[in-house]
This record gives structure tokens, sequence and C-alpha cells, in this order.
């Protein structure tokens, strides 16, 4: 496969992953199949723009701060950002557990906004990380409220399993969206990472349309079956607070 | 050359048109696009349809962009980072430091271990600085002891997809005596390689948590083997396993769920 300077530059930046952030020169040359030459080049130009950075020791390239900058940009211009971030954080202070706002991107769920609980670190999500829909509560109530079209053709892309107890059988699927709508908001127990947990509720828009989550994702041992109730009471209550800002943002 | 150096510019005016977008004007359309970067309408609209597909850009429903969520998930990858980092790095030195070894924190990734920091340890005598930064899974300790906590599935997984390729004297070439160590690790919360890797290397793990409650991560102490003798392994392990419990605390991790 062949791709154009602009599409190996963006692959460039996307090998900067939470896992590996930084990576030299002729790391980046092998994984993207490259030569070392071009690679020099791609870098020199990101580097020049300030998207990546070198460091002076060891040689290594970062992401840069103009991703920081943008990333601002992206956050501040986005209605459902700012329209959700007081409800967010008051959530998060009711129930002392990370909350998320979650969106979809083709077949993704994408965190557009979080808030981490007194919990100093998370490793499992940051924002905008990229989830599969099928086994995270967030993909799975956003599904639910999608046109049966874009459902089937979700579907037809297989569901791959993370875990024993993730669903990987499409009539399975189906029936919990079923649930899903019917209850107003999805459970998630161990389905991506073992041990982890998760509980989403819908956020409308002011045509009434499913387009966003509120998130919150914590140990099993915090979030479970006991605990869901009055948490789900809370991640009701804020998604519709955001329903209504948006509403008002709106008008 | 001609060629390279449109490409260099490709990637330039590409970067260019990324950074017009501020908070005063988030919206942007082709043409003015072009007419600031200085390009013509056709080169502009290659570079905005390569950033559009890669989700870098968003179209509105009038056809005009703003940028995407791609973006963000570059900005959470700073952030997460530089909180992994803070939280990692003292633990690491004192570590490195009492054990008188070269320390690491490792992260799995698809079928390999990577570490994110080293801590180089003060021996004068340093035989590693071979070992790269990506390992695999199997004859590392660290990469067995974040492959045990994975869970049945994803353990099966791995096995199907890649093949126990000997890398040292003692690499376990075979699946079933995989299986059967990486059981006895979860047991026994810690892993030991003993020339699994390379000749004359020993590395031991313990897996760290954070506040899920999962294994994410793995600290490994790596030596040679004339001076982390089988004698003192149990000491390595009872350290390791203190420092362990002080990252995962950060990490969020609560102490009354015990591992393994």
């Amino acid at each position: 496969m062949r791709f154009t300077s602009l599409e190996n530059a963006l692959r460039l930046l996307d090998l900067l992953s939470v896992d590996e952030p930084e990576l030299g020169i002729y790391e980046m040359a092998e994984r993207l199949g490259i030569a070392d030459s071009t690679a020099h080049r791609l870098a020199t130009t990101l580097m020049s723009e300030g998207f990546i950075t070198q460091d002076p020791n060891t040689k290594l390239y970062r992401l840069g701060a103009s991703v920081l900058a943008l990333g601002h940009v992206v956050t501040g211009q986005s209605k459902l950002y700012t329209a959700s971030k007081a409800a967010l954080q008051l959530l998060v202070n009711q129930s002392n557990e990370t909350a998320h706002i979650g969106v979809l991107r083709e077949f993704d769920v994408v965190y557009l906004n979080k808030i981490e609980c007194s919990h100093p670190i998370r490793l499992l999500s940051h924002l905008g990380k990229r989830n599969p829909v099928h086994c995270t509560s967030s993909g799975q109530v956003l599904l639910a409220h999608q046109p049966s079209s874009y459902i089937n053709a979700f579907l037809q892309r297989g569901l791959e399993q993370y875990t024993s107890r993730t669903i990987t059988d499409p009539a399975a699927l189906l029936k919990r969206l079923e649930r899903i709508k019917e209850q107003g908001f999805s459970f998630c127990e161990e389905e991506m990472h073992e041990g982890a947990s998760s509980l989403s509720a819908p956020v409308r828009n002011r045509k009434g349309q499913v387009t966003a989550c509120v998130t919150l994702a914590g140990p099993m041992q915090r979030i479970n079956q006991y605990t869901a109730s009055k948490l789900v009471k809370l991640i009701i209550q804020t998604a519709n607070e955001i329903s209504k800002q948006l509403d008002c943002a709106g008008r | 050359m001609e060629k390279r150096d449109y490409s260099l510019s490709s990637v330039r005016n590409g970067m260019k048109i990324l950074r017009l977008f501020t908070a005063d004007e988030p919206v942007w359309g082709v043409t003015e696009m072009a007419e600031r970067v200085g390009l013509s309408k056709s080169s502009a609209h290659r570079l905005i349809a390569t950033l559009h597909k890669q989700g870098y850009l968003e179209r509105e429903k009038n056809g005009k962009y703003r940028l995407g969520l791609a973006l963000l998930s570059l900005t959470g990858i700073i952030t997460a980072q530089t909180e992994l980092y803070r939280e990692s790095l003292p633990i690491l030195k004192e570590l490195a430091e009492e054990l008188g070894e070269t320390v690491h924190i490792n992260v799995f990734e698809g079928s390999h271990v990577v570490y994110l920091h080293k801590v180089e340890c003060k021996q004068p005598v340093r035989l590693l600085s071979d070992i790269g930064k990506r390992n695999p899974a199997h004859c590392s300790s660290a990469g067995k002891v974040l492959l045990a906590y994975q869970g049945q599935e994803a353990i099966c997984r791995f096995l199907q997809k890649n093949e126990l390729r000997s890398y040292g004297p003692n690499t376990i070439t075979d699946p079933e005596d995989l299986l059967d160590n990486l059981m006895q690790i979860k047991r026994q919360g810690y892993s030991i390689a003993v020339e699994e890797m390379h000749e004359g290397v020993v590395s031991i793990a313990i897996p760290v948590s954070d506040y899920t409650g999962g294994v994410t991560a793995a600290i490994s102490v790596v030596g040679p083997l004339q001076r982390m003798t089988e004698n003192r392994f149990s000491v390595y392990v009872k350290t390791l396993q203190k420092s362990g419990r002080k990252l995962s605390e950060k990490l969020g991790y609560i102490e009354s769920v015990q591992l393994g």
C-alpha cells in the first residue's frame, strides 16, 4: 500500500500512543515501512510546525505543544463539551467515580470529555480515546438509539471478543440493546476489561435524538449490581441536565 | 529530488491548515484555507480530504470544516502520559537505587511488552544495553506477568496468534508449559525469567494495578545472572512488591482487593 506524505505524517503522529509516547527515527521508519531518510524528513517537518518535539538527550520524538493547543480548540468549540462540563463535574462530586462524555465516530465511541474522581490516575481511558462499541456501556447505549441500518452495518463488522463476558453473538447484542432502550441506561461488567465496569445514560439533542452519553467507569468493587441503582439515578439526572443545557444553547 | 521536496511541503501545508483553526476562528471553508496557506484550491482540497479521512477535520453541513476528534486523542495521550511519568519515575529511581540493578516499567502492547521508562543502575558493568524497548511477551518476566493477568481468553488468543520463538537457552516454547507457568505466576504474584530471552540474564517482574483493579503495568528488574543469583530472588521479589504496591496506590488501586 502506498501512502502520500501527509498520510505518512499522520500515521507517524498515530504511532506516538499512550503506551509508547516516545520513539526514535529508526523505529518510526520501520513501523511505517518507509526509508529512514523519509522518516527523518517527515519528523523534521512535523517538528518545525510544533506537532512533535525531540528530547535533546535521548533524541526520541514525542507529541508537541501545538497538539495541545489544537485539542483545546476542539473542546472549546464543542457545544456538547461546553454544555456538559458543569453537570459532569457535579456527577463526579456526587459519585466519586470518573465520568466521561462519549460520542460515536464511525463505529467507535470516543471520549470527548473526562473528569477524574479523587483517585489520581487511570490508564484505561484518556481524552479522545476510541473504544469498541459492543463491549462498553457508552458504546451500547449510543448504538441502542441508532437507526437499524447503522446497527446492521455495525453487526456485519463482527463482534471481537475482549473478555469472557464480551457479547459476541449478534442476536444477544440486539436483545441487550432492546433492554437498554427500555430501561434508559446501560450497564457493562467486565465486557472489555476484567475487573472494570461502567454505566451510561443517553444525552439527547433538541430534536430528541441521542447524540452522546454520560458514562461512569471504575472497578467492579465500586460499580456493581449493588451500587448501580444509586449511580444510575445520578447519571440519568446528569444526562437529562446536559440535554437541557444543549437545548438552551441551541436557542 | 523534486518529488521529495514536494512531499515535505505537503506535510508542512497540511499542518499549517490544521493550525489555522483557533478558538476565534474555529470554522474554515476550502477556499479560505487555500488562500491563507497559499495553495491552489485543488492542492488544498487534496490535503483537506486526507485530514478529513483521518479524523483530523470534520465537515459541517454547510461544507465548511472544523477540527476533528483525532486531535483530541493526541491531546489525551500527552496528558495521560505526563501523569504516568510523574507517578512512576520517583518510585523507579528509588527502586533502582535499592536493588542496584536496572528497573523498567512496562505495558502490554499487541503481543509485545514495551517499557515506558528505564532507570539504569550505577553498576559499572551494564550487560544489557542491547535489550530493546519492545520485547516478545513470552520470554520476559514483565511480559509473562502482564500476560498472566490478562484472563483466559486473551491468553488463548495470544497463543493462537504467536509462535513461541526461542530467544535464550530457557525460552518456554511449548504453549502448555507457558500456560502452566502463567498460572503459577498469577498464584504467586510475580514472575522470574532466567535466561529466557538472553543467555546470562535474569529478569523479575511484579504486576501494577490501577483504579479499575485490573493489572495495567509491570515493574521489572533486569540484570546479569552473576549478580542476581538465585538465593537473592526472594529479596528482589519483596522489594519489587513494595514498589508495586506504592505505584498501584498512586494509580488509584484499592489495597483491600488483593492480587492473586
